[in-house]
């Protein structure tokens, strides 16, 4: 078995995950990461939402949100429940982190309203720069553009929905329409289209075509979904035609991008990154001894100081939801130390979709050095830490607050680390 | 059109679907309402299996002759959409010994063929079968049936036939004068307004709703909704159906459906046919007595669970007899031009709508006789073909025999193998779905699952339910002031489904499938919105 030490080893590599381990090597702390492959970050729409809602109303910055939070969020929690506390942890957390503006453009501290791909209207702090076209605007005239005879979505049918979203947000003066172009080849999904343009004729006839919808209608920005695994293939046409990406979920690319450019970073800073299959974690005297991942071929032994949990929600893989016994009643486990969450009786969600969801709420219970407590608020082992979604406390789909929680977790707990390491 | 017809038949489900084709089939004009989308009640929410008999040769013995005869005869005119799979019924040590003599006695006397098995021969047919359990059984001629399309290829026939079909018509209210039913009054559902049609005779086939019917006549026709449950699981766990050799009961049937098994049912009375919901309690008795023959159905996922409201008329639940009943209220309640028919099975629904036609073609002194199980239905091709059909298929095979499976010979007619694909969990393909708007009245991401099992596969809907809103948003005009209520209507209809036994995988897709349409796509701030507005988008 190889033996491998570091003094803090993450588990995770979502944005919590790889966000961690960036700030601590930047520090000449000693990492290591290992994972099980991408999570909810690499699926999500790659834009950072801090807290964009309240109550079904858009908030203008997440300062104006702050107030109204429960104490047990973890805003609240990595900011002691002081307001500039928090402001700070986030510039520092994007100051610290500045290659991610290479892809990012915004104002962590003022949410915009951005189009997604569904045509619909969400409120967001950080868009990829690929993706300016897609903020709201007034008097904004956009179009949607899809392809004949693709049917991955309907530019129509966006524009439709674009419009009664406006409505309901009083942007009257929006004008929005779809567009569907042929390129006179068949083009099985939208997903091709990246490839099928490095040929010269077909990019041409796509410029043509950019051009022949810019002269009917001038638009301000015509959307698609982030396609591009390479993002100047964008840059190239943007030279040409205001096309821009809509905020998009899985199986589009910008949370992809965003994961893969955390990753480079990280790797960049000489973390390496285990790919594993299972785990088995030691625990002696209330802390965990080591952790021994099992890959393909090889079994390899962690030792370290102290350990993170960075491994998500249901999505990232991190927390599951089992049944307890046979009367189906469901309890919440995270899946690398098996520690249980919650009882959830019956049901784990709400029966309406569009209702509050319960579940939402849980997560790990932290405390301000980001430590697992139990109800009694002592620590479940002495050095285990949690970042990202995994935490609970708060209610992503309610508050628009998806990557924010990451991004201040991990870079709060980072300080709580350099401290503890010396 | 002409807005006046011999026959005007209430319901799209099997049964009012089997009358329009026999009575079209006989020359009469037809026209058919239903009020949501055809096989959208009890004939949709059906088990799918198509019965040999035996669940019904102890207690029931007219019902399981009416199988075991319909049984042959439906293999001859659908035998594309039924899946030969055969069946057991097992006899396990939670099972009444005595009930092994009576089951094969009662075979013998209605016709039901079946053949007892040794323990050996059972287990080496269904290996994944409890062993320790297993004390008994018989094999029989059980088989499966896609309800949906076995209505549907029913409705393309009456078509064929110059049958009307009307779907998202609700009757709302009758013509009568002096005792005699003359017409209808209904809502467009989806333009919204009202519409009248008349006719020499209306057939009431609206099934557990038949009441709700009566009552707008002032009749009490004795209609005894029992809801039943069901549990779709993701993998096939029996290749063949299986049967609890014991009086009819809960939790007693695995039935495989393409690539799934579904288990059932529960029976409940309800007073209110349109309770599709399922209890935790049904749940539990499923998975109980599921469990009993196969201990692993904790560990396979479920994909979700659906509920729907059997037909019967007079005594009510486990007790009623699964034959049919045909009320002439010119005869009970003296009422003209008005006949109900209730009750029965999917899978006797071909002799059902036999014997309500022969009853209206005397009333209306049509002569033609009824042809309906000497025609095959639409696309069906003898299996020997296939090889031929598959040359034919300009697609990759693995897609065309999915389509084929799905639509026997009209796969290739219709070329439904043909674009690209938009389901890629159950393979359907822009050329299947075009073709049910098109062609087979398609109106809603429902009425294309129901049609081509879009949607309904491990993701349930994930990654194609917003295409379908969009090719259905160019296909249909209409569509273009629904779409919205029918997503939001259409994702909680899925949602609802699923949570109530969400674990494991199921309940990491459901996350999902939250910040995909509620959170990212923001929905839920949309729905809520539209609901203080007071534009209530729920159905
Ligand atoms: C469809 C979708 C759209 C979204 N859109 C947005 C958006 O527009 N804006 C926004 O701000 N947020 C959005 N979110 C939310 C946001 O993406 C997540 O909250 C955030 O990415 C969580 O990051 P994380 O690092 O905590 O977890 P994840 O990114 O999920 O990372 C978890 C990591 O842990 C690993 N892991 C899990 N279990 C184990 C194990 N047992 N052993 C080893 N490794 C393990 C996983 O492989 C993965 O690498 C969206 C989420 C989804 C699903
Ligand atoms: C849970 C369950 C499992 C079953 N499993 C099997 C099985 O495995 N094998 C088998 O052979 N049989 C099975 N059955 C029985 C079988 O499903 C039914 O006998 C058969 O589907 C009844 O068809 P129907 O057309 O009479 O009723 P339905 O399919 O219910 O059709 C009635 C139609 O009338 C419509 N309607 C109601 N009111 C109005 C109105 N005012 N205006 C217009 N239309 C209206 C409804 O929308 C509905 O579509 C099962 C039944 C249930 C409930």
């Amino acid at each position: 078995m190889i033996r491998r030490r570091s003094d803090v080893l993450i588990i995770g590599s979502g944005a919590a995950g790889l966000l961690t381990a960036y700030y601590l090597a930047k520090r000449n702390i000693s990492v290591s990461v290992i994972t099980k492959g991408y999570g909810a970050t690499a699926m999500s729409s790659g834009c950072f939402d801090v807290l964009g809602m309240l109550d079904n109303t858009f908030l203008e910055s997440f300062i104006d949100g702050y107030e109204q939070l429960p104490d047990n969020h973890p805003y609240k929690i990595v900011s002691m429940n002081k307001l500039n506390t928090l402001i700070n942890l986030f510039d520092s957390a994007i100051n610290e982190a500045k290659e991610l503006l290479t892809l990012y453009t915004g104002d962590i501290k003022r949410n915009i309203k951005v189009i997604t791909f569904f045509g619909s209207i969400k409120p967001t702090a950080l868009i990829q720069k690929s993706m300016r076209g897609s903020i709201l605007h007034h008097d904004g005239n956009y179009i949607f553009l899809g392809f004949r005879n693709v049917y991955d979505y309907n530019p129509n049918l966006q524009a439709k929905m674009l419009l009664s979203f406006a409505k309901i947000v009083g942007y009257t003066g929006i004008r929005a329409r779809g567009e569907k172009i042929n390129l006179e080849i068949n083009i099985p999904s939208i997903q091709f289209l990246p490839v099928l343009l490095r040929k010269r004729e077909i990019f041409e006839r796509f410029i043509k075509a950019l051009e022949r919808v810019m002269n009917e209608h001038s638009p301000d920005s015509i959307l698609i979904p982030p396609i591009f695994d390479n993002i100047q293939d964008l840059e190239e046409i943007q030279k040409k035609a205001p096309l821009f990406e809509t905020p998009s979920p899985t199986p589009y690319r910008a949370g992809l991008r965003l994961n893969r450019l955390l990753w480079r970073m990280v790797e960049k800073s000489n973390v390496p990154i285990f790919h594993v299959r299972e785990l088995k974690v030691d625990i002696k005297d209330r802390a965990v001894s080591r952790i021994i991942a099992i890959s393909d071929e090889k079994e390899i032994e962690f030792i370290s100081n102290s350990f993170v949990l960075a491994t998500g929600d249901l999505v990232g893989g991190g927390l599951r939801v089992v049944n307890e016994d046979k009367n189906l009643n469901k309890a919440l486990i995270d899946t690398v130390f098996g520690l249980k969450i919650t009882n959830l009786g019956k049901s784990a969600f709400s029966d309406d979709i569009f209702d509050k969801h319960y579940l939402n709420k849980f997560g790990f219970k932290v405390n301000e050095d980001l430590q697992p407590i139990n109800e009694s608020n002592t620590s479940l082992l002495d050095n285990l830490y949690v970042a990202g979604s995994i935490i609970g406390g708060y209610d992503m789909n309610e508050e628009k607050s998806g990557l924010g929680i990451p991004l201040v977790t991990s870079f709060k707990l980072y300080k709580v680390l350099e401290k503890e390491l010396g | 059109m002409s807005n006046k017809f011999d026959v005007i038949i209430l319901g799209g489900g099997i049964t009012g679907m089997g009358i329009a084709r026999d009575l079209s089939m006989r020359g009469l004009s037809v026209l058919l309402l239903e009020r949501n989308d055809i096989a959208s009640g009890a004939t949709g929410r059906s088990h799918g299996l198509l019965h040999s008999g035996g669940r019904y040769v102890v207690k029931d013995p007219e019902s399981a002759r009416e199988c075991a005869v319909e049984n042959k005869v439906l293999r001859e005119i659908a035998g594309h959409v039924i899946e030969s799979t055969g069946g057991l019924f097992i006899r396990t040590i939670h099972d009444p010994v005595d009930y092994v003599e009576k089951f094969e006695r009662g075979c013998k006397e209605t016709g039901v063929l079946c053949e007892r098995l040794t323990i050996n021969e059972i287990l080496e047919l269904e290996p994944n079968l409890h062993r320790d359990v297993v004390e008994d059984g018989f094999f029989v001629n059980d088989g499966a049936v896609d309800p949906f399309k076995l209505t549907l290829l029913n409705m393309l026939d009456a078509m064929n036939n110059g049958a009307e079909i009307f779907t998202y018509h609700e009757v709302i209210d009758f013509i009568v004068k002096k005792k005699q039913v003359l017409g209808v009054i209904v809502r467009d559902k989806i333009k919204g307004h009202l519409r009248e049609f008349y006719s020499d005779i209306i057939v009431n086939a609206t099934g557990a709703w038949g009441g709700n019917i009566g009552r707008k006549l002032g009749l009490n026709i004795p209609t005894r909704p029992s809801k039943g449950s069901l549990i779709v699981f993701s993998r096939k766990i029996f290749n063949m159906v299986v049967n609890r050799l014991r009086p009819p009961s809960d939790g007693d049937i695995f039935v495989p459906s393409y690539s799934t098994t579904i288990l059932g049912t529960t029976s409940i009375d309800v007073n209110n046919p349109d309770n599709f919901t399922t209890s935790h309690q049904e749940l539990l008795r499923l998975y109980n007595e599921g469990s009993k023959i196969y201990p692993e159905l904790y560990d396979v996922r479920p994909i979700r669970t659906f509920a729907g409201p059997r037909p019967l008329i007079g005594s009510s639940g486990r007790e009623a007899s699964r034959t049919f009943t045909i009320i002439d209220h010119e005869k009970t309640d003296e009422l003209l031009g008005l006949v109900t028919i209730g009750g029965g099975k999917l899978t006797t629904y071909r002799l059902m709508a036999e014997k309500l036609s022969d009853l209206v073609s005397s009333k209306l002194g049509a002569s033609r006789t009824c042809r309906t199980h000497k025609e095959p239905l639409p696309g069906y091709y003898d299996p020997i073909e296939i090889s031929r059909m598959l040359r034919k298929s300009k697609s990759f095979k693995s897609h065309a025999l999915r389509v084929i499976r799905r639509w026997g010979s009209l796969s290739i007619d219709k070329a439904l193998y043909s674009g690209n694909l938009v389901c890629y969990c159950e393979y359907v393909s822009s050329g299947e779905i075009k073709y049910s708007i098109q062609e087979a009245k398609a109106r809603t991401i429902g009425d294309l699952m129901r049609r081509t099992r879009a949607t309904m596969g491990p993701c349930q809907g994930q990654n194609c339910i917003f295409k379908l809103a969009g090719l259905l948003f160019d296909e249909r005009e209409e569509y273009r002031e629904l779409f919205l209520r029918d997503l939001v209507n259409h994702l909680r209809r899925r949602w609802s489904n699923t949570v109530n036994i969400a674990e494991g995988a199921l309940a990491d897709q459901d996350a999902l499938f939250l910040y995909i349409f509620s959170y990212l796509g923001n929905m839920n701030y949309l729905v809520r919105k539209l609901n203080e507005h007071g534009g209530n988008s729920r159905d």
